[in-house]
């Protein structure tokens, strides 16, 4: 007789059939995926399976909210009503009660009755928008300027604002001393002891003022607030600061992650931005670097070699960074690398 | 069990303002607790309820601050939440099956509006409580100090399969126990 010999499937065929005819998953798995405790192809097998069926869904699905339970009480820990209440208290008063339609017919009246717009040679207001909250009793104003601009605009109350590019300042006509801010600016509050200026952040910071000059910056992206004080006095108080926190000229103060510090600063340095233009006088690289970060909003890496090099004199008005550094190069030695908002100086 | 259905009586002169506060008070650690199954973590779960409760304040006008409230505000809790797993569910499995349980059938979770959150915490703790000893202590070491399968084995000197078997049994039995909430 003759036999015929069945070659057999190669093992790794097999494995494969297994799983595609029978993608059975034990309890034990399904546990260890809730819990994290799986590899990434596990994880994409039990995609599949649940993909499989209504059934075995419901069974993921009671294990899972099972393992949510059970963790429950550790949540009475730490949600506090009382401190969400005054979170959102901060919240509702940041984001302006805006509906998407501006309503053309205030625009007008308020223009010319309460806001005065300056344009200057820097750059322009991308534009202003009104918003009414919906039972029609207030009207917000939003001033927004885009990428690459500042404005400066005078406020109904005689304050001067000028503001830094990616920025906007909300505030409602009839309460001109509160205003909302995202993005950087430099106040000049005009002096009105009787009704305190407020400056409201999104981070849960807010600027109490009476008659002084400062510079706010608090971009979303960034997480921190920076208040650098030039003159005057302002008081720092809001749902992230144990005690209202006052701060006297040339000093900075930065809240991140609910922590404030407070430092000695050249507060000059801070506002450089809002001038229409940079004088830089017999400089060096370590002396201009910060100058050029705020000015142009980037940040450069410095060649130590470098530091103490250089003797620039020169004015920046509307150069691009690209020009700034070949304007440099005609009289240093040194390579740069741009990459977004990230610099390096090199000697070479 | 009990399921207390809570009525609120508002008194009519109350400003929508103070009425608005009422229901914030009320609804805000249920609405995290609803909003923490389909979350990762309760910061993300209590961010959602902000942004919710922020919704609802900016469409006042359209709404009536009374007790039809509640379903509103645990659909939207519910949106939000499936919003971020359809969004995290492109960066990995986990979230995309968590994404598949609940966006389509779902039982709404009543429990989270109308349990007494007292009786539903005793009644877990009383689950845990009766699990076997071993058990309960390796369930405890990952829900209390948060260690993962390995590092248990290791603090009680045990097989990573023992963890493994017990964790199993522990999810089992509790979802045996919890059944009714389950629904």
């Amino acid at each position: 007789m003759h036999r015929v010999r069945v070659k057999p499937f190669p093992a790794v065929l097999l494995f494969v059939i297994k799983l595609e005819m029978n993608s059975t998953i034990n309890k034990e798995q399904l546990v260890r995926f809730i819990n994290r405790e799986t590899s990434l192809s596990e994880d994409h097998q039990i995609f599949r399976w649940i993909a499989e069926s209504e059934g075995n869904r419901e069974e993921l699905r009671q294990l899972y909210e099972t393992d949510r339970l059970s963790r429950q009480k550790n949540l009475s820990a730490q949600i506090n009503v009382e401190d969400s209440w005054s979170e959102f208290s901060a919240k509702r008063l940041n984001v302006s009660r805006k509906t998407s339609k501006p309503l053309l017919n205030y625009w007008t009246r308020i223009a010319a009755s309460v806001l005065i717009l300056v344009s200057v040679s820097v750059g322009s207001i991308e534009g202003y928008r009104l918003f009414t909250d919906s039972n029609n009793t207030k009207t917000l104003v939003q001033l927004h300027v885009p990428s690459g601009e500042k404005s400066i605009m005078i406020l109904a109350d005689g304050t001067k604002v000028w503001l830094n590019s990616e920025s906007s300042i909300t505030y409602n006509p009839l309460e001109p001393r509160s205003v909302n801010l995202t993005g950087e600016a430099y106040f000049e509050v005009s002096e009105d002891k009787s009704h305190p200026f407020i400056v409201h952040t999104e981070l849960g910071l807010n600027v109490r003022v009476l008659g002084t000059e400062f510079n706010l910056r608090c971009y979303p992206d960034e997480a921190i607030v920076e208040t650098t004080l030039d003159k005057g006095r302002i008081e720092l108080f809001g749902k992230n600061i144990e005690r209202p926190v006052e701060i006297l000229p040339g000093q900075q103060a930065v809240l991140s992650e609910n922590s404030l510090n407070i430092k000695n600063v050249n507060a000059q340095l801070f506002s450089v931005w809002r001038n229409n233009e940079l004088k830089i006088q017999d400089s060096s690289f370590g002396e201009l670097v910060p100058l050029i970060e705020r000015w142009y909003g980037v940040s450069i890496h410095l060649d130590a070699r470098l530091r103490d090099q250089g003797q620039f004199t020169m004015t920046i008005k509307t150069e691009s960074i690209r020009e700034l550094f070949m304007m440099m190069q005609l009289t240093s030695n040194f390579q740069y690398e741009i990459n977004g908002s990230e610099i390096r100086l090199k000697a070479k | 069990m009990k399921f207390r259905q809570k009525k609120t009586v508002f008194k009519d002169d109350l400003k929508p303002e103070e009425k608005f506060e009422l229901i914030f008070r009320r609804y805000f650690f249920r609405l995290c607790c609803f909003a923490n199954r389909y979350t990762k973590n309760v910061e993300e779960s209590k961010e959602i309820v902000q942004d919710v409760f922020l919704q609802v304040w900016n469409k006042r006008s359209q709404l009536s601050f009374d007790d039809e409230i509640q379903f509103y505000l645990f659909r939207s809790v519910k949106n939000s939440c499936l919003n971020l797993l359809e969004h995290c569910r492109v960066e990995n499995d986990y979230h995309a099956s968590l994404y598949l349980l609940y966006s389509g059938h779902d039982p709404v979770g009543d429990h989270f509006m109308t349990l007494e959150l007292k009786e539903l915490n005793e009644h877990i703790e009383q689950a845990i409580g009766s699990l076997p000893d071993e058990c309960r202590r390796i369930f405890l070491l990952s829900r209390e100090k948060g260690l993962k399968y390995a590092e248990i084995s290791k603090e009680l000197n045990i097989s990573v399969k023992t963890v493994e078997t017990q964790m199993g049994r522990a999810l089992s039995r509790l979802r045996a126990h919890l059944k009714s909430y389950l629904s």
